[in-house]
């Protein structure tokens, strides 16, 4: 190699060393004016959920978003801490003018951020959003209203094709969009700067990195307390756990059974909610083996679901019996107590072979809960094969009506009302569709019509018994608890069983 | 001789291009493969019609060849698509997360470039000693040890433990810290190991005796000789390690939570986001060819044998 040669290779290596120093350095100092725009402070709230939200558009969007979405926007009708709905949101009341049409009353004087009026025209608008873009999350609750209205700028007038009692719980569900800025920037443009009527204003976004909101000081409601607050977001629970106890954040949710015991070690404020989540195990009763009903009820006879809960989620988890049950601390008219030594009598030493299928590493502990599910029904004589998918290939299966034997997948409702898990699971023409039944079909329909939740409730109490305890269709699990931590000193942040949240409290002491 | 080299050229293009189209027909199978994404962008509740009204909105109703043909062409036409997940174009989210990453990999490589060389030549010069063996060591250990593992540690003590440092995320150089430090680990090993392996050679060669017997100092002979006829498989393989290291910092990324484009990746296929996967892979591809023909051509201008 010549000296000039050399020369030329010492220079090359070194203008690429200073080129990537030097772009590091610029990168790194445009990131940190961003992290003081974002950091903390005595206003500011810092917060690392699990997930990005996929979008903040709340048409398009799936319910996993709204913990963000929901400081910026609000949904037409607000619930109470008893899941119901309440009139002190945007819609201020309802009434039931004839059993398929509903009038809905909309709060005077409120505008959105960017000025647009947040009237009847506006929630009209989004129904019609809902119920008619082909990408609609919500698409399929709708299909039923067939006439949306506005006679004037207070009232609206949804017309069903048949009865349903249950209209403005749906209504807790969806969030008001600003109709002329929707349709101006459409939902890619909608998700990277959304505009509501709620508590704060969406200031920003650092692509990948955190979103942050400010308080919106023309809210018509109660002002927030805090200024600011800052979403980011890690995948890894044990990263969360960290950003927390470095003092990055201030409060990091959805802490797994592992997190928890080391954020109580480490004197870090921890909360526990029950939520309305439910793991459920599914049988499918149209194919073998659990068309012999006997087989199917030794089956939901030989799991312990306190066991699982106890023994897996050392009491971080909630054992529940229930189907229908949808809010937290609610019970089942009548439950199926497990019983081993019946559900081995009741297959009488025949050889039943079971595939479990479940959602690999979709929920916490799921695989431990598949393994222990197998456990028990080897222990009543069944043989066991495990079937891990996942998630989308297994809610493709289940669509599909590919699987046989036992899948465990989680109800997740939007809204707390009986007919969420009832049209979802029970009828045939439903998700899993595993307990064809016209009876059950017939009762469904039936419990929509009613007055009200309370009149319906007797007929889902007879659906929940029908489709646990008689028929074994469904072998209820437990119930989700979502845990979060805080610094020390944090206080007022409220969480929602239905995985909402509440920052407006929130003060940093 | 131009001509020879027009010719080498083209066959590197030649053979670039083929790598190249592999890479983006593997990326459509796989996503084919991996099942229809309606369930997970409408959610379990959506009707029959609402899945198939998607599908035909993401073409998924069309023929393979059809949808094949389309990729194609959206490749050669820059349009990437726009994520089924985020509903923003693959291009802008890619570019959005591509300085964070390179940010990382530049600096995760100098760290790599700046320990692994030393010591490497330390253990060459050094043959058979303690400082050798320890070098070798340390080169194996830094190979051996799970990327996941030591970020986890690293959080542990220098962020949880010490408060010197953040746990993860980006925003200031501070937060770089970390995350390269745990990056350049596996490349640092591979360029000690690697610089001892070709000083070893170049230190036998006679001109290296010359040198020592023409009494020039042995800073001089170990760098200037020794070194500089000893970098280009070094140089090369710290190209490539890099582009290696732009597709292959998932596990990094997920542990800081760093938002490059192997954060991204994880996102798209965690949701079935096929169009996001192709275009990161389609762009990784691209990254990866480019740099091996970068390489070629440095190894071309440094080595006069091979023009």
């Amino acid at each position: 190699m010549t000296n000039t040669r050399r020369l030329a290779l010492r220079r090359g290596v070194a203008s690429a060393a200073a080129a990537v120093l030097a772009s590091t350095l610029i990168a790194c100092g445009s990131s940190d004016d961003d992290s003081r725009r974002g950091g903390g402070g005595s206003g500011t709230v810092r917060v690392v959920l699990q997930a990005q939200p996929a979008t903040l558009d709340p048409i398009v969007g799936p319910r996993s978003g709204q913990m963000v979405w929901a400081t910026v926007l609000e949904p037409l009708v607000t619930t109470d801490e008893d899941l119901e709905p309440s009139e002190d949101g945007l819609i201020t009341g309802w009434e039931r003018t004839d059993d398929t049409t509903w009038t809905f009353t909309v709060r005077e004087g409120v505008s959105f951020s960017n000025g647009e009026p947040a009237d009847a025209a506006a929630v009209v608008n989004t129904l019609e959003l809902t119920r008619d873009s082909d990408a609609s999350i919500l698409k399929s609750y709708w299909a039923n209203a067939v006439d949306i209205s506005a006679p004037d700028a207070t009232t609206v007038v949804v017309k069903t094709e048949t009865p349903q009692y249950d209209l403005p719980n749906l209504l807790g569900t969806v969030y008001l969009v600003p109709p002329k800025y929707y349709d101006e920037k459409g939902p890619e443009g909608f998700a990277a700067a959304p505009v509501g009527t709620g508590p704060y204003v969406f200031q920003g976004q650092n692509a990948g990195r955190d979103m942050t909101v400010v308080r919106n000081d023309d809210y018509w409601g109660e002002k927030a307390e805090n200024e600011k607050i800052v979403f980011s977001w890690s995948t890894e629970a044990g990263q969360r756990l960290a950003l927390l106890q470095s003092d990055a954040v201030d409060i990091a949710m959805d802490l797994p059974p592992t997190q928890q015991d080391e954020a109580e070690s480490a004197d870090l404020e921890l909360v526990t909610e029950e939520t309305a989540m439910k793991i459920i195990a599914f049988l499918q009763t149209d194919k073998a083996p659990f068309d012999d009903p006997d087989v199917a009820r030794a089956a939901a006879l030989a799991v312990d679901r306190d066991q699982i809960v106890s023994g897996i989620f050392d009491g971080k988890a909630v054992a529940d019996a229930g189907l229908l049950n949808v809010k937290p601390g609610e019970e089942p008219a009548e439950q199926l107590e497990p019983d081993p030594a019946e559900a081995k009598s009741l297959l009488g030493g025949a050889k039943v072979e079971v595939p479990i299928t479940y959602p690999a590493g979709q929920y916490t502990n799921i695989e431990e809960v598949a393994q222990a599910v197998g456990g028990m029904l080897e222990e009543a004589g069944f043989t066991v094969k495990y079937n891990p998918l996942d998630y989308g290939t297994l809610t493709t299966q289940v669509i599909g009506r590919e699987l046989n034997g036992l899948y465990i997948f989680a109800g997740v409702p939007n809204v707390a009302v009986p007919d969420f898990f009832a049209s979802g699971f029970m009828k045939t023409a439903s998700i899993t569709g595993n307990c064809p039944d016209p009876q059950i079909d017939a009762k469904v329909a039936e419990a929509l019509e009613q007055a009200d939740g309370e009149a319906a409730q007797p007929i889902y109490d007879e659906l929940n018994t029908l489709g646990v305890v008689e028929k074994t269709c469904y072998v209820p699990l437990y119930r989700q608890v979502f845990a979060y931590a805080t610094q020390p000193g944090v206080s007022g942040f409220e969480f929602g069983p239905l995985n909402t949240g509440d920052f407006t409290g929130v003060t940093i002491g | 001789m131009s001509r020879v080299l027009v010719r080498k050229g083209l066959r590197h293009l030649g053979a670039a291009l083929i790598t190249l189209w592999l890479a983006v027909t593997m990326a459509f199978a796989l996503g084919r493969l991996s099942g229809d994404p309606t369930s997970n962008i409408l959610g379990p509740m959506a009707t029959p019609e609402q899945r198939d009204a998607l599908q035909a909105q993401l073409g998924l109703d069309q023929s393979l060849v059809v949808q094949y043909l389309d990729y194609l062409k959206g490749i050669v036409t820059l349009d990437f698509g726009t994520s089924l997940q985020f509903y923003q174009p693959n291009l802008d989210m890619i570019l959005d997360r591509l300085p964070f990453t390179l940010q990382l990999v530049g600096a995760g490589m100098a760290i790599a470039v700046a320990i692994g060389v030393p010591l490497g030549v330390l253990a060459a010069t050094r043959e058979g000693t303690w400082w050798d063996r320890t070098a070798s060591a340390l080169a194996l250990l830094g190979q051996s040890v799970p990327v996941f593992w030591l970020g986890m540690m690293l959080i542990l003590l220098f962020a949880v433990r010490l408060g010197w440092l953040p746990a993860g995320q980006s925003g200031s150089w501070q937060h770089l810290v970390l995350p390269a430090v745990t990056m350049s680990l596996y490349p640092m090993a591979h360029v000690a190991r690697l610089t001892r392996a070709s000083m070893s050679e170049v230190l036998r060669e006679p001109y290296i005796d010359s040198a020592r017997a023409r009494g020039l100092r042995v800073r001089s002979v170990v760098w200037r000789h020794g070194f500089g006829n000893a970098s280009a498989p070094v140089l090369t393989i710290v190209v490539l390690q890099a582009g290696a290291l732009l597709s292959g910092a998932v596990a990094v990324e997920y542990v800081y939570s760093w938002p490059g484009l192997g954060q991204l990746a994880l996102q798209a296929i965690q949701f079935r986001d096929f169009p996001l996967v192709q275009a990161i892979v389609v762009f990784g591809a691209i990254t990866f060819v480019v740099l091996n023909q970068l390489v070629d051509m440095l190894h071309v201008a440094i080595d006069p044998r091979l023009r």
